[in-house]
């Protein structure tokens, strides 16, 4: 009988077991004071140790077995949230969060908050806030997303006033710049010295060196994912800045309080107003706008469109007119389905274009990239082990090499539009991020990525498809003349490609605070920006891949150590990335308005490997990083054939933004509640250059020769800047709010030098070298309000 | 305030700044650099071949190393030697007629240079082309000293591939400039000058030279070369200009330069 009961009490248990049951706790996180969602939030379920996160729109999803827990939100900055459930059933749970400092009954734990970043298989990501970028000193006092980011490792760019950046000795047009979900093709005003982002509209942004996950793609090196406010719901508010170089000013405010809101901002520069007092007719300025309307229709849909123009003008004496800028239109739509799927669709516009006027040549010029895209991505939140991701991705493209019109009815120039070419990229994906067991986290995923180039007016057709020839006896590259072309409507395609892109993470936790993470990812990328200078200029075009140009297909492994002590965290990560179908140039392309690109291309391959270290202090009065990273990064373009000699004798050269050592170190100091102080040292390898190895003269020019390309280094670049950020009324929260913010840029007024020409001195034909530095020491003030 | 931005404007300005430094360069294995030209004035009918030839050096050398035992002599499409003889200072020239009247582009030239052993050879072919119809000038300030433009006309022959190879010539500038037709095919045309410190009244020459692509290219590479070098967001990549003469003793060796034929139209003009 005592064994029948045991049986029968064992057997109802087993059951219970099997039946046990499960329910989801989901909702949206907001901020209390202005309605806006928020990203990154850490939900903690204190009892099974477990957790997640919120997403890009504030939204989170965890599966548990029915019962008690104590739910802990938190998120820098902000109070943290304790909250007792009792999960039965479902349960919807959105909150708003308090700054802290605000908050009444706030609790404040910091110890949980850095832990899901060990757990997380996600490796290889330069996070920084809003608030962090703020304070970091740059030239001219005005807060640059870009500059803030090279500042920790992996990052870089290729010197002081160059366009673009650099991740991981990637080529700067093999980042995916991502501002809410729309691409943008340059990232830069004015030649590199300021980036396209208003800090003011930014909500969080974040970069994927490695690691990258499936549901992004198109570019081989990194991913700078970047969020855009919504615009407060709760009240009509401002923020703006005057600087000595550019202004900003943003308003937001609800449409209909609680549900809708816009937020509207522009920046300006105009220092170009000051010119005509030393007597100088030329212009250079850049403004930009960024606009944004959210509404949220009701608890499971919300609506958003976003919009940004940015134009850089340039004007030298009348005789050199030059404009260029990005702009986007996108429309998105978050759906929840239910408690366990999210999702998100959005239609983007986007389009990138410049405009030149060469007066005394009599001609204007314009061309572009055009781009249509639809997305859809689809969150399932399984149970609390498995998330999985689902998505596709369609982008069509028109690329516009140019047109050319006659600016007088003088003008010696004919009416010509280069070719214009059409290609569609697409990708679906599934990606999943899965709990195998208490110490192991996965992240696997595979994208399906294809590309199609479509057909087009005149595309030149060669002898053998052969658009580039080698001449033997002369040993130049030269080009084929085109035996013929032809045309093919939109509707044919002309090439297409579809490849294998599998995703993998994983981290390993060695205890709570400590984990080693490895990953691996493929990547193809379909269009290359055509350039053979040193960095980007702004006269630089993307053309697809196709019949003459293969894809560009990239692989890069990476494995790091993680750990946090106290208020310290340490990451350190290796890597190595090969990139397949790198293009190079023959010597002396000429690259602008080029109708044939295929006739002056080589294919190469680059490589790239490293060392990241990165020590960080994230509490307390004085918080910063040391970061330094090792690395190399080469390019290499062999002969098709072994009697061709290829770029540079087929050999490995230095990427032009290779720096083999790049150390900075960032301090923030909360002097007392008005004063906060900041400080940035940097010391870098200098770049490659070329040096001369000899000089003639022909036909009264003096020609240098050079020795192997960029065997040589320029001198080491170091420089430390300072920042004072003076708050008057700290403790006002209301009305009109003010804070003076006071910079060193380059306080020891080093000449670091961006480049050495060689030439000869007109005055006294003596052969030399010139050393170029752009900035000395620079102070300035920047005045920020909000209201 | 005003002052203010003034100054730090001018801060800004004046704080970017260029000096001369002192490098410690390698030197390469010096090679002939050959200038080779046959020109036909276009006007006048008579042709000039003119050679220098001289030796590169190291980056900070001086002296400009002439050659001036070396044996040079042009063939024609008949077969016929022609030499070349030495005047003074690595410079060969002849006022010999090679271009006939009839079927000038037909025939084509052979320089051969004997320099100690070593055989360089170039074939080349006449390149014609048109001459300038006027020449305006124009001020440009604004930007520091005035600038004088100078800037000759011309038409563009239609349909053909034309490209041009243009000389600028005062007492104290000498400028060198190429282009092609690719965007103004048949139409009236130009080139211009930037001169710095023009002296009003004095005569410049200006010089138009027809060429072929494969020289075009050439002149592109070399103007890219010359006075840019390395470094910098916008510098191009250096290169070793390969021109159309050939080593034929040791393919190695091979020399810098050039050997074009050009019809050439010039014209004078005083600087006002």
């Amino acid at each position: 009988m005592k064994n029948l009961i045991l049986l029968s009490i064992f057997t109802f248990l087993a059951f219970a077991k099997a039946y046990s049951q499960k329910a989801t706790l989901s909702g949206t996180i907001s901020e209390e004071a202005t309605g806006e969602t928020m990203l990154n939030v850490t939900v903690n379920i204190i009892e099974l140790k477990t957790g997640t996160i919120t997403n890009e729109y504030g939204y989170y999803s965890i599966t548990l077995p029915t019962g008690n827990y104590t739910v802990q939100y938190s998120s820098i900055g902000y109070a943290t949230i304790e909250r007792t459930i009792s999960l039965d059933e479902n349960i919807k749970l959105d909150l708003s969060m308090t700054e802290q400092g605000e908050a009444l009954d706030a609790i404040i734990i910091t110890t949980d908050v850095e832990k899901m970043s060990t757990k997380s298989p996600q490796m290889s990501v330069n996070a920084l806030s809003i608030e962090t970028i703020k304070k970091i000193p740059v030239v001219l006092g005005e807060t640059d997303l870009i500059k803030a980011l090279t500042l920790l490792p992996g990052v870089s760019n290729a010197g002081e006033g160059a366009a673009g950046f650099n991740v991981r000795g990637g080529a700067a047009d093999q980042n995916l710049v991502l501002l809410d979900e729309a691409t943008l093709y340059g990232s830069d005003h004015l030649f590199g010295f300021f980036s396209v982002f208003n800090p003011d509209a930014i909500k969080d942004l974040k970069l994927y060196k490695g690691g990258i996950p499936a549901r992004y793609g198109g570019r081989v090196s990194s991913v700078l994912d970047i969020y855009q406010r919504d615009g407060n719901k709760k009240e009509f508010s401002g923020t703006g800045g005057i600087g000595i170089v550019a202004s900003r000013l943003l308003f937001e405010g609800p449409i209909i309080k609680e549900k809708a809101s816009f937020l509207i901002g522009g920046r300006s520069s105009y220092a170009h107003l000051f010119l005509p007092l030393l007597d100088i007719d030329n212009v250079a300025y850049f403004y930009d706008i960024n606009a944004k309307v959210s509404f949220n229709l009701d608890d499971n849909n919300r609506l958003y469109m976003s919009s940004y123009f940015g134009r850089d003008v340039f004007n030298v004496n009348n005789l050199f007119g030059n404009t260029f800028g990005n702009s986007f239109v996108n429309v998105r739509w978050n759906h929840i389905f239910n408690e366990k799927w999210f999702s998100n669709a959005s239609i983007i516009y986007s389009d990138y274009n410049y405009g030149l006027e060469l007066e005394f040549v009599e001609f204007t010029f314009d061309s572009g990239i055009t781009n249509m895209n639809a997305k859809y991505d689809l969150t399932h939140f399984v149970n609390d082990k498995v998330e999985m991701r689902y998505g596709i991705n369609s982008i069509y493209y028109e690329f516009d090499p140019g047109r050319i019109t006659p600016s007088t009815t003088t003008s010696g120039i004919n009416d010509r539009q280069l070719t214009k070419k059409y290609a569609w990229e697409n990708g679906v994906y599934a990606d999943g991020e899965f709990v195998i067991s208490d110490k192991i986290n996965i992240n696997a995923g595979l994208r399906i990525s294809s590309f199609n180039r479509l057909g087009q007016e005149s595309l030149n057709t060669y002898e053998n498809d052969q658009a580039l020839l080698y001449n033997q006896d002369l040993s130049v590259y030269e080009s084929a003349d085109a035996i013929g072309s032809f045309s093919s409507s939109r509707s044919e395609t002309l090439k297409s490609f579809v490849n294998l892109e599998p995703r993998f993470s994983m981290a390993y936790s060695i205890d709570d605070d400590t984990s080693i993470k490895a990953s691996y990812q493929r990547i193809n990328q379909y269009i290359h920006l055509i350039s053979n200078t040193n960095a980007p200029t702004p006269f630089d075009l993307y053309v697809p891949s196709g019949t003459f140009i293969k894809p560009q297909k990239g692989d890069q492994v990476a494995a790091g150590f993680f750990k946090n002590i106290g208020n310290y965290s340490i990451e350190t990560e290796v890597f190595y990335k090969t990139v397949q179908n790198r293009l190079d140039y023959i010597d002396g392309a000429d690259l602008i308005a080029n109708d044939a690109v295929e006739q002056i291309l080589l294919e190469g391959e680059a490589r790239a490997y490293g060392l990241e270290f990165l020590l960080r202090k994230n509490q307390g009065k004085l918080q910063g990083w040391i970061a330094y990273t090792l690395s190399r990064s080469e390019q290499r373009t062999p002969g098709r054939t072994a009697l061709e000699p290829g770029i540079n004798n087929g050999e490995w050269y230095s990427a032009a933004w290779d720096k083999t050592h790049d150390l900075t170190v960032t301090a923030n100091y909360e002097l007392n509640r008005k004063w906060d102080l900041g400080a940035n040292f940097t010391l870098q390898t200098g770049q490659p250059i070329t040096y001369p190895n000899g000089q003639y003269e022909f036909d009264g020019l003096f020609i240098p020769t050079f020795e192997a390309r960029n065997s040589s280094r320029l001198p080491i670049v170091h420089r430390l800047d300072f920042s004072a950020t003076y708050t008057p009324k700290p403790n006002k929260k209301n009305g009109w709010q003010s804070s003076w913010v006071f910079s060193l840029y380059n306080a020891y007024n080093r000449r670091n030098a961006v480049s050495i020409t060689f030439g000869e001195n007109e005055d006294t034909n003596r052969n030399e070298a010139t050393r170029l530095a752009i900035f000395g020491v620079i102070p300035a003030i920047t005045y920020n309000f909000n209201f | 305030m005003k002052n203010f931005f003034i100054y730090t404007a001018a801060l800004i300005l004046l704080s970017s700044c260029s000096d001369v430094i002192e490098l410690d360069l390698n030197n390469t294995d010096s090679k002939l650099v050959i200038d080779a030209v046959m020109e036909r004035n276009g006007e006048l009918g008579v042709t000039f071949t003119r050679i220098q030839l001289t030796r590169s050096a190291g980056f900070y050398d001086e002296e400009l190393v002439f050659v001036n035992d070396a044996t040079i002599t042009i063939t024609d499409a008949n077969g016929n030697l022609i030499p070349i003889p030495f005047r003074a200072d690595g410079v060969y020239d002849s006022n010999f007629p090679f271009i006939t009247i009839n079927d000038p582009t037909e025939n084509s030239y052979t320089l051969t240079i004997n320099d100690n052993g070593d055989l360089y050879t170039a074939t080349e072919n006449l390149q014609l082309t048109v001459p300038f119809t006027e020449v305006e000038q124009q001020t440009i300030s604004g930007l520091g000293d005035d600038i004088t433009e100078i800037t000759a006309f011309f038409t563009d022959p239609e349909g053909f591939g034309n490209y041009y190879l243009f000389e600028y010539s005062d007492i104290d500038n000498e400028e060198v400039d190429t282009r092609d037709d690719e965007f103004s095919d048949g139409n009236r045309t130009q080139t211009t000058f930037f001169i710095e410190e023009a002296v009003p009244g004095t005569v410049a020459t200006i010089r138009i030279k027809g060429i072929d692509q494969r020289c075009f290219n050439f002149y592109e590479t070399l103007l890219q070369q010359a006075g840019e070098g390395g470094g910098g967001p916008f510098a191009t990549q250096p290169a070793v200009v390969r021109g159309n003469i050939i080593n034929t003793t040791d393919s190695a060796r091979f020399p810098f330069g050039y050997f074009r034929i050009s019809e050439v139209f010039e014209v004078d003009y005083t600087i006002e």
